[in-house]
């Protein structure tokens, strides 16, 4: 009967290599797996419906498994799987050689019930009973700790929390820290390193397990000596009543009394990770101690490469032995745990999302790249043989076969190649040829670096020597697609969908909307109730970030009630969907929770307001919609920022004109409004003074819209104090000269200043012996944004042609870079009507002056001027 | 006078006779490392004496280049990997001077340099005649003038071409056959000279210039682009300032006090400050037209050095950088001595402890 205890590393293409082989040696009959108990019966959805001992042959990874609170969904875990992950790799085996599988993990619903517990520890929760002793124990160990640690904070503190921090690195990912330790940043090559060192491959768990146990142990004592000083004051109130032996002593005591005392005090002072693992370990104990008991003759176990060690029962080391604590203490520390109830559900993922934090810790840097060595290994393709798939590999290649290091060194040409295609993509220069050259580099390089094989570091070196040019810029244009992919992986048929997921399943077959990948536009009718009922479901969707339909603004569209809105599904959109289940499970909820989530992160006015505009049409909850509201005033009533208030007034009045029906929501809308208004209007000379010509540019873009905006509002007060104070403003020969033509404009637009009125603005600028400058920027905003109404002006042109003809040369030629600028905005034909303007204004003139080289009009205008002017 | 042999009063020695003591230290314990055919040191042993650091057996190495190690590893790299070495960046950044070291390090011989001018012709990348000859016994190897790239090629050594960019675009494409084919043809002899193992070429470009000739497509594939950064942190600029001051003053014996960290910081932040247009405060300045390359700093501070030591009193004073400061920061007499008023004003007035240097500045006239 033997027991195989492989420890690996979360997504380690060495370990899935080694993985592969070792299960071929062996020929487990049964195998067992570091994922939740609870989930086990999950591991059938991966089968094919039709044949039990065969894989489904929709299922492409990426994908997760999700697993959440039933009752609470927003309480989630995912665990993802890529093809080299080794428990995908260990289930796989399993499901296609017809060998039992066995989850054996601490099961989620007690990991969820005991996270949520954790939270309410403060408020006393009463959720569970077996907690009631936690607690107390709990709360006296704290006191006593606490005493002990502040004691020893001013003498240990520091080296105590690197040694915290690296004891918690070492749990959450070995190898990769004695990697970084060895001094080899990239833990893939260390582990490949590790690997070659082997000649058979059933080796290498072997020295893993060496590896971890001696780990183990220099943890052990770290963690002891701080236990025991923590220890000998929880001893001394429990002495009292009779507690056993002197922790002071110890050094001589029995390595499991130690064991059980570090467990206990664990528990006492709440140290909840340490608390986790131990109960996961015990857990996973208990499942081999069954499967053994059962008569299983082959057991395999694949973890994570920490727990090999205190998972190895059947050792006869008695040094091993020491670490793996008894069944009866695995027992207790077992008995009466919480649980919630849980489901379980796959759900396809992505090789983007691969490099986040999730269920196993920190995530894959570059899974296209391990992906590309996975697939070149001779292991993958014996995998695939087993589970019939052929689809990706290529032809075999006798050096495959033989040597160890040849996917890395295939990996390494396959993706300078992928670089040179995708930087010929996006439009620059990559030769083939440069192909083998970068190849050669980045295996001189990693020469040079003393390292076996060429990695990541010596492809993006070569990657940006040899196919960049040393550009920086250029590389980080293709390093996402060349390091990470775009995979996007397929769940299997049967799974079950999480359930907002489900819902807007549900909700798009009873609307009647088809996913599908081509694009088509639909109008709707928010009159009638199914129009409603579609464009609130569209706006829900866009607010969980799900842009499956977009709103088209249609300038045909008559009123508010019709819509149009363009339909394209994309793969991407059922992970959004999955994401966003950690705000709820309707939509309803989701949109309402992510959108406040938005309102209370966000400071800005104008972020704000942009959200009250989407969401009022997508009829959030009352509560929600209270709330965001508030939060507007609130920012509104505090905020200084003149720009902002003008930026923000648009998507306001757009959202007090829809709310026209709810009337609290309007009433606290326009009180905002108000608000805002009158701050504008009192402090608009602020933004005008001492700003220069981007500054003035992007003050007219915020005030043209803010303009039209009040226009709609049709509210003959505020229009009119709005020019009041626009006139008083365009006065004031204080402000930059931009704004002040284009107030001018806006001013003569509604019917304010006259024609005659403008002539003799202009009149006053050119007449100021002052900065030509002035002139031409107020020219600038006059015209800017204009249409060719202006061109009419006569009494204007005839002011402007005027003062042109006063300049002597060298001033003109100054200016005439400047008057070009003003006069940009005009299209060709605009210009030509300008030119037709200035002949019937010349054409009684013949007075010139000889010097006039240049028309501060366009190019094309200057030999047409010079003809008409000579 | 002191007794000096014609070596040692050179003001400039090559860098492969500067540094002969640590060259020989890492031959020797190079002797049983892997090398390329023809080079003198193993690649490692290249970049430690690039970046420096210690040897196994313990002999210091200083440092010639100062920023990130991997550059010199891909440096290196390259050459061993017989691809051809383009070292870009702005003035001032360390090129020439690492490529020196690196023919220096791997051939032993860093005297094989093409300076790239606007009228470098082909004759200094293939062969010129000695007309002599020529006319006296017509085309034979006697009337022959190899070019260094062509003494390069034959002894298996490390060519430098400075300035690559400023040789007129015909001039560079003849180096693209040489580049691929190892060879030159000398068509008149009907011969060819073929490269050997250990000939490689390191090229220097600027990117800021005028006047500037870019290679074209097939001669930029056949180099490895290197980009050599200015300093990235005010620390790192003031080491490689002291370390070459520090050399130079041994060149030049000035009778004065080794500059201390504080002047030298002063003079680095200046230069940084305006270069990037920002102040370490985080207030805008006007960057001048001029480059503020840390050569310049160099210069600047030895300048001081000098002054202070024959017109001063031998202690380096503000007054003594200020000239030197204004000298490096006024390229063109039009726009700079706004900015550099502006920066007077603005900064080197409201410094705490740089009253002296204030005051220096404003008794300068421009």
């Amino acid at each position: 009967m033997t027991l195989n205890i492989y420890g690996i590393r979360h997504h380690g293409v060495g370990c899935s290599r080694a993985l592969v082989d070792a299960l071929v040696e062996q020929q487990p009959d049964i195998i067992l797996i570091e994922s939740p108990a609870d989930a086990q019966d999950a591991i059938d959805c991966l089968r094919d419906p039709r044949a039990s001992s065969k894989l489904d042959d929709q299922m492409q990874t990426p994908v997760g498994m999700l697993a959440y609170e039933t009752e609470n969904p927003k309480n989630c875990v995912i665990s993802p799987f890529v093809d080299f992950s080794p428990e995908w790799v260990a289930i796989s085996y399993g499901i296609v050689n017809d060998v039992e599988i066995r989850f054996i993990d601490l099961p989620s619903s007690v990991k969820f019930a005991l996270s949520r517990n954790e939270k309410d520890d403060d408020n006393k929760d009463d959720d569970n009973k077996d907690d009631d002793n936690k607690e107390d124990d709990s709360k006296d160990g704290k006191a006593e700790t606490s005493a002990e640690e502040e004691r020893k904070d001013d003498v240990e503190g520091e080296s105590e929390d690197a040694d915290a921090k690296l004891v918690g690195e070492i749990i959450r990912d070995p190898i990769g820290t004695i990697a970084r330790i060895a001094g080899d940043p990239d833990p893939e090559r260390w582990e490949e390193r590790a690997i070659e060192a082997a000649v058979k491959p059933g080796r290498i768990f072997p020295g893993f397990l060496e590896l971890m146990t001696e780990l183990r142990f220099a943890v052990r004592d770290a963690q002891t000596t701080r236990r025991r000083s923590e220890s000998a004051d929880a001893l001394e109130s429990e002495c009292a009543e009779g507690a056993e032996g002197d922790a002071t002593d110890a050094t001589d005591a029995n390595a499991s009394e130690l064991e059980k005392l570090a467990v206990a005090v664990a528990r006492q002072t709440g140290g909840s990770d340490r608390d986790l693992e131990q109960l996961r370990e015990a857990h996973m104990r208990r499942e081999i101690r069954a499967a053994l008991k059962k008569g299983k003759e082959r057991v395999a176990v694949v973890c994570g490469a920490w727990h090999a060690p205190v998972l190895d029962l059947e050792t006869t080391d008695a040094r091993r032995l020491a670490l793996i604590p008894s069944k009866s203490i695995d027992d207790k520390l077992l008995s009466r745990l919480p649980k919630v109830k849980t489901s379980f559900s796959w759900i396809p993922w992505t090789n983007s999302r691969m490099t986040r934090r999730s269920g196993y810790g920190a995530g894959i840097e570059a899974p296209a790249f391990l992906g590309t060595i996975w697939n070149e290994s001779q292991e993958a393709r014996t995998l695939d043989r087993m589970t019939g798939r052929t689809g990706r590999r290529v032809d075999s290649d006798p050096a495959r076969e033989s040597d160890v290091s040849f996917p890395y060194r295939t990996a390494v040409v396959k993706t300078l190649s992928r670089a040179a295609r995708l930087l010929r993509d996006d439009g620059g220069e990559a030769a083939a040829a440069n192909v083998v050259d970068a190849a050669r580099f980045a295996d001189t390089l990693a020469a040079v670096r003393g390292r076996a094989n060429a990695s990541l570091d010596e492809i993006r070196d070569a990657v940006r020597c040899v196919f960049c040019d040393g550009e920086e810029q250029a590389f980080r244009a293709v390093q996402q697609r060349l390091e990470v992919g775009n995979e996007i992986g397929v769940a299997p048929k049967r799974t079950t969908k999480p359930p907002l997921a489900k819902e807007i399943e549900s909700q798009s077959k009873k609307l009647r909307l088809a996913r599908a990948e081509e694009e088509r536009t639909i109008k709707i009718d928010t009159r009638e109730d199914v129009g409603m009922r579609k464009s609130i479901f569209f706006r829900r969707l866009n607010l969980i970030d799900v842009p499956w339909a977009t709103f088209v603004s249609d300038p045909y569209a008559r009123g508010t009630f019709s819509e149009t809105w363009t339909l394209a599904w994309r793969p991407e959109y059922e992970i959004q969907i999955i994401d966003a289940s950690r705000y709820g499970s309707t939509l309803l909820d989701a949109a309402s929770e992510k959108t406040l989530k938005e309102v209370e992160e966000s400071t800005e006015l104008h972020q704000i307001v942009k959200i009250v505009d989407r969401v009022l049409p997508a009829k959030l909850s009352d509560d929600a919609l209270g709330k965001i509201c508030r939060k507007l005033n609130d920012v509104a009533s505090l905020s200084n920022d003149v720009l902002e208030a003008i930026k923000s007034i648009p998507a306001l009045v757009s959202a007090i004109r829809y709310g026209s029906a709810r009337n609290d929501f309007q009433a606290e809308l326009t009180f905002v409004f108000e608000i805002l208004f009158n701050r504008i209007l009192d402090r608009l000379r602020e933004i005008c003074v001492n700003i220069d010509e981007e500054a003035a540019r992007e003050c007219v873009d915020a005030l043209t819209p803010f303009v039209d905006a009040v226009a709609l509002l049709d509210d003959r007060e505020k229009d009119r104090r709005l020019f009041d104070a626009f006139e008083r403003l365009a006065n004031d020969v204080g402000i930059a000269q931009f704004v002040a033509g284009w107030l001018a404009r806006k001013l003569h637009g509604n019917g304010v200043w006259s024609e005659q009125e403008l002539g003799d603005k202009l009149r006053f600028y050119t007449g100021r012996a002052t900065n030509p400058e002035d002139v031409s920027m107020w020219l600038g905003g006059l015209i800017y944004g204009t249409g060719q109404s202006i061109l009419w002006l006569q009494e204007l042109w005839t002011v402007f042609d005027e003062w042109l003809l006063s300049m002597d040369s060298q001033l003109f030629q100054e200016q005439s870079a400047m008057l070009r600028r003003a006069f940009a905005p005009f299209e060709q034909a605009e210009r030509r009507k300008l030119m037709e303007v200035v002949k019937k204004l010349r054409k009684d003139d013949d007075q010139l002056v000889e010097d006039q080289t240049n028309a501060s009009l366009p190019q094309e205008m200057s030999e047409t001027l010079k003809f008409i002017l000579s | 006078m002191s007794k000096k042999t014609l070596v040692e009063k050179a003001i400039r020695n090559h860098a492969e006779v500067a540094y002969a003591s640590e060259l020989s230290v890492l031959l020797d314990e190079d002797k049983n490392n892997p090398k390329p055919l023809n080079w003198k040191l193993s690649p490692r042993a290249v970049v430690l004496y690039l970046v420096g650091g210690t040897t196994p057996r313990g002999k210091k190495i200083r440092p010639k280049f100062i920023g990130d190690r991997k550059l010199m590893e891909m440096a290196v790299a390259t050459l061993a990997a017989d691809r051809g070495l383009l070292l870009y960046g702005l003035p001032g950044t360390g090129k020439s001077w690492v490529s020196e070291h690196l023919a220096a390090a791997i051939s032993g011989d860093s005297t094989l340099v093409v300076q790239g001018t606007a009228g470098t012709d082909e004759s200094v990348l293939r062969y010129g005649w000695n007309y002599q000859q020529l006319i006296a016994k017509g085309p034979c190897l006697d009337a022959l003038v190899p070019s260094c790239t062509l003494r390069g090629m034959q002894e298996g050594k490390v060519v430098r071409i400075e300035e690559l960019t400023r040789i007129p675009s015909d001039v560079q494409d003849a180096l693209i056959s040489i580049m691929s084919e190892k060879v030159v043809a000398i068509p008149e002899l009907n011969v060819e000279r073929k490269a050997y193992s250990g000939f490689n070429i390191i090229a220097t470009a600027n990117n800021r210039d005028r006047g500037v000739n870019e290679l074209s497509s097939a001669l930029r594939r056949r180099f490895n682009t290197v980009t050599l950064p200015p300093p990235e942190t005010l620390e790192e600029e003031v080491k490689i300032v002291r370390n070459r001051v520090e050399e130079l003053g041994q060149t030049f014996e000035f009778p004065t006090a080794p500059p201390a960290q504080e002047e030298l910081q002063r003079v680095v932040t200046i230069f940084r400050e305006l270069r990037s247009g920002v102040t370490i405060d985080g207030k805008r300045v006007k960057s001048p037209t001029g480059t503020l390359s840390t050569a310049e700093a160099i210069s600047v501070v030895n300048n001081a050095l000098a002054t202070a030591g024959y017109f001063g009193d031998g202690n380096l004073s503000a007054r003594d950088l200020a000239v030197g400061l204004v000298g490096a920061v006024v390229q063109d007499l039009n726009t700079d001595p706004a900015i550099w008023n502006e920066y007077v004003e603005n900064v080197v007035k409201e410094r705490k402890d740089w009253d002296d240097l204030y005051k220096a500045c404003k008794d300068i006239k421009l």
